[in-house]
């Protein structure tokens, strides 16, 4: 017969791939074509044939390995901080240097507000103690924890030993004296 | 109850519902199973690649976007894991015993399990010749159109999808589809005629 279709476009018509419009044009064409109607069989057949490939199931353990996946990769994922830092795009080196960081300014505020922490001659070299001398700040230091110790506590008391002891080495003689 | 789609099990899944996770999991672990089993010929390569899919789904759970349908989504990731899995074997089978030609099979998989209709030893043997034929024309098929045969055929995937998932125009897919079949015609020829069906 005239005009028959190529055999890609009589596949494309079995596999229901074409387009409404061509759809029709090959419908109408196959209706009275023989030679196509056995290359439309042709495809069918084969699609059969396909079909006998059998089905595999899944093993019945599938599901429960697929949780046990899950739930090994949930663990081994790193904290939420550790998250957040990673989806800053930080380092690995620069999370402990932050925190380093922020125990320096922390140990620096406490210093700050209570210089009888640390020995006079350090105090002196934060500088609280700027215009005075080591017995300046011997002396705010003491009157403080004073202030402290008649409001009562033993901790307080430790202080005060701690800064007695601290006198009695501040008046040993000089080296040259 | 309505059956929900995937696509907005997914969304769900995304907000941390992990019964929606569940759902998707049983409505696709066999098709998945099948797709692999059908891409690598091994039964117990299969079950690992589907699991990999999935354990893959739930790890992009947080970036999905609903833009493609969510089994185009779920066969791009299969699809790459497939291909992987064959160009593993076949490098490690090319170590093993020098370049391979095209006419190269692997050993003989095992055999899909048969329904449980108790068929007899004969119809038993007669199905798994059928079927070893079946996949070994297949299997010969250069990739893509293997790619395209098995979602097309087998996990019933439609054209479209197959180019996005391939990512090829829909005229390729159509034209891998024509070149793949005319291929299977003709390995399978014995089958058509009848004489072994």
């Amino acid at each position: 017969m005239k005009n028959c279709f190529e055999r890609e476009q009589l596949f494309a018509y079995a596999l229901e791939m074409l387009e409404a419009q061509d759809k029709l044009e090959v419908r109408r064409h196959v209706a009275e074509c023989a030679r196509c109607r056995g290359v439309l069989e042709e495809y069918r057949q084969l699609d059969r044939v396909l079909d006998s490939w059998q089905q595999l199931e899944p093993s019945p353990w599938f599901d429960s390995r697929v949780r046990s996946k899950i739930a090994t990769v949930e663990e081994s994922l790193p904290s939420l901080w550790g998250r957040a830092l990673a989806g800053l795009g930080w380092s690995r080196w620069m999370a402990p240097a932050l925190v380093a960081m922020m125990v320096v300014v922390v140990s620096a505020v406490i210093v700050e507000r209570r210089p009888g922490l640390l020995p006079d001659s350090l105090t002196h070299m934060t500088g609280s103690a700027k215009a005075g001398s080591p017995a300046n700040a011997r002396s705010q230091v003491s009157t403080q924890e004073m202030a402290e110790e008649r409001a009562g506590g033993a901790a307080t008391l430790d202080d005060y030993d701690m800064l007695a002891n601290f006198d009695v080495l501040l008046e040993l003689p000089r080296p040259g004296e | 109850m309505a059956i929900e789609s995937d696509l907005e099990l997914m969304l769900r899944v995304r907000r941390g519902d992990t019964e929606s996770f569940e759902v998707l999991l049983r409505r696709h672990r066999a098709p998945l199973v099948n797709y692999f089993s059908r891409m690598v010929g091994d039964p117990a390569l299969a079950e690992d690649l589907a699991q990999e899919v999935f354990l893959r789904v739930y790890r992009a759970r947080e970036h999905y976007r609903p833009e493609a349908a969510f089994t185009t989504w779920l066969y791009r990731i299969a699809a790459n894991l497939a291909l992987n899995a064959i160009r593993d074997r076949k490098s490690r089978a090319e170590a093993a015993h020098g370049p391979l030609g095209e006419d190269f099979q692997e050993g003989e998989p095992a055999v899909a399990r048969l329904p449980d209709s108790r068929p007899t030893v004969e119809q038993r043997l007669i199905q798994a010749d059928r079927e070893r034929m079946i996949r070994n024309a297949v299997e010969a098929l250069p990739d893509k159109q293997r790619f395209a045969v098995i979602l097309h055929k087998y996990q019933e995937v439609d054209y479209r999808q197959i180019a996005k998932i391939l990512e090829v125009s829909e005229s390729a897919v159509r034209s891998l589809l024509f070149r793949a079949y005319e291929t299977l015609r003709a390995r399978l020829e014995p089958l058509l005629a009848g004489g072994r069906i």
